[in-house]
């Protein structure tokens, strides 16, 4: 045992070292409460220490480490929920306890919780805030960031701080919880949060049809995006097709005769566009697709620039793409590991002539960089919260 | 003012661009809270980016303050000036960029009207959902600076959720383009960071909005109460059967009669105690189903009659009600005095009826018009702020009422912001730590505090005086 990992140990006991997922080569302290957080915080400030926040290490996957971290600070055991207001539609939790919980709890309610990564069990609520990451009901609700009520912060410094609250409408206070959402950890340990809740549909049908290619798809899927229906994911993926097709996944939900009508609406509209007919389809991937877990490159630019970045993508980098149409969202799968920055540096060049970006990609004379910089250097003034480089 | 910044602004702006004048600056004393008022000594209206930058950097130079300021229709004194600073109004900025119609987004001066946002889409069958009760005269730059709500917010949310992009010049007068076309941001979300910041970390000079697909159907109807109580209640259970309405505003009995007999008259029945207009959108089946629960709910909690509007014209004239409510107080009293505070929605007929009791307890006359569907209270206080006294009672109902609500768990401000108003109170929501920290975020950006200062954050005198701290810089009747 290294010295670093003994005196971590000697301050949170056996309980609170690992496990280490992802592979990483740090080891990983867990609080059991705020007050063992804080005081892990103190730890780090006397010794002059580094830490790379997570929340269970699901992300990490998608995260390689930064470098000059010295350990990993992991709130995946500060669980439990604080509020549940389900005829308020909100719900309260600490930042360690799993997403899928905290979705259960609310489906027994009548509730839909956004992000839903169906695909991702040991998701913590802290770590997918700060990770930003998005499930296929993004279309329908909005990305994480609009979920997000109010937060409790840990900063390097150990201040405790709140901003937002528990109300769906509240604009007291700079939105400083917006902020942390997407951050990766890097101003502050989220030690709760606090997340608007969205009535479950009664029933809901997944469906997909097969075109010979993405053009044809992407028509299909401009159709439905035109049309009335409110989908909770919309996906174009060429994994599951060997013959360069690309297939439309369909989700629909909602009251018992809307879905119904919903239904029906899409079923006439793709009959009319080449004969195509929906069929009903499990959809177990739609939410690793649509996280764009595992993808080796993620790429987002308008709606209208989706047709001909696409192919320059596909050119670029060779592999099956996940489109989220309304999203303007590809990712790039296959086989491989995730771009490294010096070969998406290139990418990123061509790209952008398309009006498109690799997401994660931050260029040098990014505009904001310096407020973000500068905001950071408010918040963490010791630089203790490693930056890590985003992997796809 | 020196003459020698007065030139050099002049230079920037020219003389459509700079007011300095006592008369000229008389109308930028104050935005829609009129109780607190202190005239500038000088109003740069940039035409565009460009100028704004630049009359930025003259005044950043010139350490002078400035107050950013939409079209002054904010309620909580976020554009109250100060008397050593200089407005930087955008309300010249009115150019439509863009519309584009293929990624359902607009790009806009920041002094574009809000309503007029929807007028340059409707050809493509397009909306901006945000709809403040001002929206035929608050402008887009304004509502970002407050993270504006209104009726609709229960079913599209404020105006964060609208905006993809910014242009911000920030206190040394730098351009700063958050306008990226990508839906997420890059890095940190500066453009979540600067709506609703207040005007305190730069000036908005252009916002990309997104647009919406206008619903292929919109009902609307008006639940007509004998009690104020069950309109609240009806509004809980609706919320708690997880229906998804799009708007559910209530009016009470006085405001009723004030609308009726003003200009905005909709045909609310005098004798009702509350009304609930209720509106759902969406497709023809969506509308339908949504109604059709809401209607049984109705019947369930004593809606004593209900009126569904038969076409365009009648829904408009429900809603020029509605809308025209702040206006058709005036017919009640000289002055209004806008609360906005939040409740969770279950304590709706509890936070309601705690602020009907202060105000017949302090002898106010209180009408009630308010966001039911997001728990957004706005007990209007209907006074003369000629009388003294009254405006001290007012004062003193505005603090109680404020209190009941944090007490109730809920929140200072929904939709108007902090501004001067509720500066103090801001400690009573926020644990010291947590302004502190908002203090820091403020301090990164603007690091001479010269953007819009002494809003929203409680400075140190605020905190020891607590309730009934007024601003130093008030004049008129709270002098």
């Amino acid at each position: 045992m290294t010295t670093l990992a003994a005196s971590l140990a000697s301050l949170l006991g056996p309980a609170g070292n690992g496990p280490n997922p992802a592979g990483l080569a740090l080891p990983v302290a867990a609080p059991a409460d705020e007050a063992e957080l804080l005081e892990l915080l103190a730890f780090a400030r006397s010794e002059q220490l580094r830490v790379i926040p997570m929340g269970s290490g699901t992300g990490l996957t998608r995260w390689r480490a930064g470098t000059g971290a010295d350990f990993a600070l992991s709130t995946r055991r500060l669980t439990g929920v604080l509020a549940f207001e389900p005829d308020d539609g909100t719900l309260a939790a600490r930042a360690g306890t799993p997403l899928h919980e905290l979705a259960e709890l609310a489906a027994g309610s009548g509730h839909h919780l956004s992000p839903r990564l169906r695909h991702a069990p040991t998701a913590s609520l802290g770590g997918v805030l700060s990770a930003g990451r998005a499930g296929p009901d993004r279309l329908r609700l909005g990305p994480p960031r609009h979920q997000l009520l109010g937060t409790r912060i840990a900063l390097s410094d150990g201040t405790v701080a709140a901003s937002g609250g528990r109300l769906v409408k509240n604009v007291a206070g700079f939105d400083l919880h917006r902020l942390h959402c997407g951050s990766r950890g890097t101003l502050g340990i989220i030690l709760e949060a606090c997340l608007r809740l969205h009535p479950a549909p009664e029933v809901s049908s997944r469906l997909a049809t097969r075109f010979a290619g993405p053009d044809q798809a992407r028509a299909a899927a401009e159709l439905v995006r035109r049309g009335p229906l409110r989908p909770w994911a919309l996906v174009l993926e060429e994994l599951t097709g060997t013959d360069g097709s690309c297939t439309l996944h369909l989700e629909l939900g909602g009251a018992e005769q809307v879905h119904a009508a919903e239904l029906a609406w899409v079923r006439a509209a793709m009959a009319e566009l080449n004969g195509a007919t929906l069929a009903p389809a499990s959809g177990e991937e739609l939410d690793h697709w649509a996280d764009g877990a595992g993808a080796r490159l993620t790429v987002t630019c308008q709606n209208s620039r989706l047709a001909a970045v696409a192919p320059l993508l596909a050119e670029l980098v060779p592999g099956p793409q996940v489109t989220q149409p309304d999203l303007s969202q590809i990712h790039v799968f296959g086989h491989g590991p995730p771009l490294t920055e010096a070969e998406r540096h290139p990418l990123a060049q061509r790209l952008a002539r398309q009006g498109a970006r690799i997401t994660g990609h931050a260029r040098a004379a990014e505009p904001g960089a310096e407020w973000s910089a500068r905001i950071r250097g408010a918040l963490d003034p010791l630089s203790m919260f490693a930056e890590t480089e985003a992997g796809s | 003012m020196d003459r020698s910044l007065l030139r050099a602004l002049y230079e920037v702006v020219g003389e459509a661009g700079l007011i300095s004048d006592f008369a000229g600056c008389l109308p930028y004393e104050c935005d829609a809270l009129a109780i607190i008022s202190q005239r500038p000594e000088l109003v740069v209206l940039p035409a565009d980016t460009e100028e704004a930058a630049r009359a930025m950097a003259i005044l950043h130079a010139a350490h002078i303050p400035v107050v950013p300021r939409g079209a002054g229709t904010g309620l909580a004194g976020g554009a109250t000036p100060r008397a050593d600073a200089a407005v930087l109004s955008v309300a010249r900025m009115k150019q439509v960029f863009e519309i584009n119609a293929a990624d359902r987004c607009a790009r806009l001066g920041a002094g574009v009207v809000n309503a007029h946002i929807t007028e340059a889409c409707n050809h493509h069958r397009l909306f901006y959902a945000p709809d403040p009760s001002s929206q035929r005269a608050c402008t887009i730059g304004g509502n970002v600076g407050t993270n504006a709500g209104g009726p609709h917010g229960l079913r599209y949310g404020s105006t964060t959720r609208h905006i993809l992009g910014l242009v911000v010049v920030a206190p040394n007068g730098e351009i700063i383009d958050l306008s990226h076309p990508q839906p997420d941001p890059t890095d940190l979300d500066l453009v979540g960071l600067f709506t609703g910041s207040e005007g305190m970390f730069g000036v908005a000079t252009e916002v990309t909005v997104s647009l919406l697909p206008q619903p292929a159907v919109t009902e609307t109807l008006l639940a007509i109460f004998s009690s104020l109580d069950h309109a609240c209640d009806t509004v809980s259970a609706i919320i708690a059967a997880h229906l998804e309405p799009a708007a559910l505003e209530i009016l009470d009995a006085l405001t009723i009669r004030a609308v009726e007999d003003s200009v905005y008259a909709a045909g609310y029945p005098r004798a009702a105690q509350a009304v609930l207009l209720v509106e759902a959108e969406g497709s023809e089946f969506e509308v339908d189903t949504t109604m059709s629960a809401i209607s049984s709910l109705l019947t369930e909690h004593r809606c004593i009659e209900t009126r569904r509007a038969r076409d365009e014209s009648e829904r408009t004239r429900l809603w020029a009600g509605r809308k025209g409510a702040f206006g058709a107080m005036g017919r009640i009293a000289p002055d209004l005095f806008v609360a906005d505070v939040v409740v969770p929605r279950t304590r709706l007929r509890e936070m309601v009826r705690r602020a009907t009791d202060i105000c017949q307890e302090l002898g106010l006359r209180m009408a009630n018009v308010f966001h039911a569907g997001d728990g957004n209270l706005h007990p209007n206080i209907c006074f003369d702020r000629r009388d003294a006294e009254e405006l001290g009672r007012v004062l003193q109902a505005g603090e109680q009422i404020m209190a009941a609500c944090l007490a109730m768990g809920g929140s200072l401000s929904g939709e108007h912001g902090i501004g001067l108003e509720k500066q103090a109170n801001m400690a009573n929501q926020f644990e010291a730590a947590d302004l502190s920290v908002m203090e820091r975020v403020r301090g990164a950006l603007d690091p001479e505090r010269l953007l819009n200062p002494g809003k929203l954050l409680p400075n140190r005198s605020c905190l020891e005086l607590g309730d009934g701290w007024l601003p130093p810089t008030t004049t008129g009747a709270l002098r």
